[in-house]
């Protein structure tokens, strides 16, 4: 039985491997279908991981993340709208979005726990309500319109890159000096302080970063379906739905987000497609079955540690 | 002795009508070992918070080497060289020894010790703290005099000027008191000033140059150990005075 478990993980770890380096070509396979569901679980990929940077390196679970996502996507939107190119909409959605997070964090920031995260919750609510109440910018709740076109491949491409490149800068991050401050804040954030760690700059830096990705998220998902709305972009299922993945997944380790993207979308794509309104109710039973059972996520369970051991993608979050 | 280091004049202390400090003067001498000590209640760890930053004064000043810190934030005061330990430990549980020591030589530091590389100067520290050869441990897996020592090696690490200890040996057992005494002491012949809460009185008298006695929130005495436990205003402080009720 022994020698069956390094058999067993090299044969995961090359399907890993294999399925990594099959993503690229899988569009010239021709599997239409396999492309569209496989955009969005990236696009969950991408706010996931993005959002772990605050909510599990630095510890602070920021339920207002989505709020970069929409207004990622309506900037960028308008944007392009008024003659930009794609690069420079996407340009100018994110320089807003990180404009943006840097004013919020200077009120939000002097908020712990609980309480701030109720308050970016709440704050995606009221992103939501400006944006209704300005309509001459963003169509109001009839929504923003960019000229329409099949956009299905290069967005598939777009977004493989962004959420590769999100997934590097949380190994990155999780790795330098400033990751390190921001574990010492997780840890106890007066001792933090008491050690030099100047709290609020790192804090700032951590929301900044972690709202570029969903900002260009954000900026694709509005040029690939044409078409946004207050309600789609602000949501209660978008906002809560990459939380809930990084938690199953394991928040603060790398891998966390996308085993929690992945394992979240395939029981929501293939087992719950035709039950539409039990799908907020599985992300609270997800969370609280997780908080319960295996606080660490699906990543620190034992079995997939030895597992990310023997195909050497074990991190260290000490 | 020679110059001094930290300066409190007038400092006073209030939380919501209750007055922790009040108008406390002293003077540390660079480079000594001062004890603070005092019945519970008498304002000691207040007045280490408001040396460190985590609390400000509600009168008075705060000089460190010829400098007010009275009202800057605690990682401004731990960057000019004032590092300290807690009453009740507290490591960053979820880190490795190593990743805790490294927060205060990263952050806590200020430019001292430039010329320094930071993993000999590390495996020095945790060498003397005896913490060497577990340097990938969580911290949450180490015994109470585990937790203390990396929490004094956390402070080393910022190569502080002056180190607040409060009561670093309150709880240890008499072997490991001496231990810890002799640690203390070699800290001390490294040039750094220690400021000391203790009610261990064989530590107080064993290690401090100077003592400063506080009570309900008041200086009552300061002196030399030796003339500190005959002075009768600090044995009626911590005895009463057997007379009255």
């Amino acid at each position: 039985m022994r020698r069956s478990v390094p058999v067993l993980a090299l044969g995961l770890g090359g399907v890993l491997v294999a399925g990594l380096l099959a993503l690229p070509w899988l569009p010239l396979a021709g599997g239409g279908y396999a492309v569209k569901v496989l955009t969005l679980l990236l696009i969950y990929v991408v706010l996931a991981q993005s959002y772990d940077i605050v909510g599990g390196t630095m510890g602070y679970v920021n339920l207002g993340h989505i709020a970069f996502f929409g207004l990622g996507a309506y900037a960028c939107g308008i944007a392009f709208n008024a003659g930009l190119a794609l690069p420079g909409a996407l340009a100018a959605g994110m320089a807003v979005v990180m404009a943006f997070a840097a004013l919020i964090s200077y009120p939000f920031f002097r908020l712990r726990g609980a309480y701030f995260s109720l308050a970016a919750f709440g704050l995606v609510k009221l992103m939501e309500n400006v944006t209704i109440n300005l309509r001459w910018l963003t169509g109001g709740s009839n929504g923003l319109k960019v000229a329409a076109a099949d956009r299905t491949l290069p967005m598939y491409y777009l977004t493989l890159g962004l959420a590769a490149a999100t997934i590097l800068a949380g190994w990155l991050v999780n790795r330098s000096r400033l990751g390190l401050a921001m574990k010492s804040i997780r840890e106890d954030e007066a001792v933090a302080r008491d050690f030099g760690v100047p709290t609020l700059r790192i804090k700032t830096q951590a929301l900044v970063l972690s709202a570029c990705f969903p900002a260009l998220m954000g900026g694709l998902y509005m040029w690939y379906f044409n078409f946004i709305e207050p309600a789609q972009v602000y949501g209660l299922k978008i906002a809560l739905q990459p939380v809930a993945m990084a938690l199953l997944g394991g928040s603060g380790l790398v891998v966390g987000p996308v085993l929690g993207a992945a394992l979240l979308y395939a029981l929501e794509e293939f087992i719950w497609t035709h039950v539409e309104h039990l799908q907020g109710a599985i992300l609270g039973l997800v969370v609280v079955l997780v908080g319960l059972f295996m606080p660490g996520g699906v990543a620190r369970l034992a079995p997939v540690q030895r597992l990310l051991e023997r195909i050497g993608l074990r991190e260290d979050d000490r | 002795m020679s110059a001094t280091l930290i300066q409190a004049r007038g400092v006073t202390k209030d939380f919501s009508g209750l007055r922790a400090l009040n108008a406390v003067d002293f003077d540390i001498a660079a480079g000594s070992i001062t004890a603070i000590i005092g019945p519970n209640g008498a304002g000691k760890t207040t007045l280490f918070n408001l040396i460190a930053g985590d609390e400000r004064p509600t009168s008075g000043t705060v000089v460190f080497d010829g400098r007010e810190i009275g009202h800057l934030a605690p990682d401004e005061v731990c960057r000019l060289g004032v590092a300290r330990t807690y009453q009740s430990v507290r490591p960053f549980l979820g880190l490795s020894v190593w990743n805790n020591v490294k927060v205060g030589w990263l952050y806590g530091r200020g430019g001292r010790a430039a010329g320094l590389k930071m993993e000999p100067d590390l495996n020095e520290i945790l060498r003397f703290t005896r913490l060497d050869g577990i340097p990938e441990r969580r911290a949450e897996t180490l015994t109470p005099l585990e937790r203390k020592r990396l929490e004094l090696a956390r402070a080393l690490a910022t190569h502080p000027r002056a180190l607040l200890l409060d009561e670093i040996i309150a709880g240890l057992t008499p072997t490991e008191t001496g231990e810890m005494m002799q640690t203390i002491r070699a800290i001390n012949a490294r040039g750094i000033t220690v400021l000391l809460i203790e009610h261990v009185m064989k530590a107080v008298m064993g290690l401090s140059h100077h003592v400063i006695v506080l009570h309900h929130g008041e200086k009552i005495a300061e002196g030399e150990p030796e003339a500190i436990v005959r002075d009768p205003g600090v044995v009626e402080a911590y005895l009463g005075t057997g007379t009255q009720g």
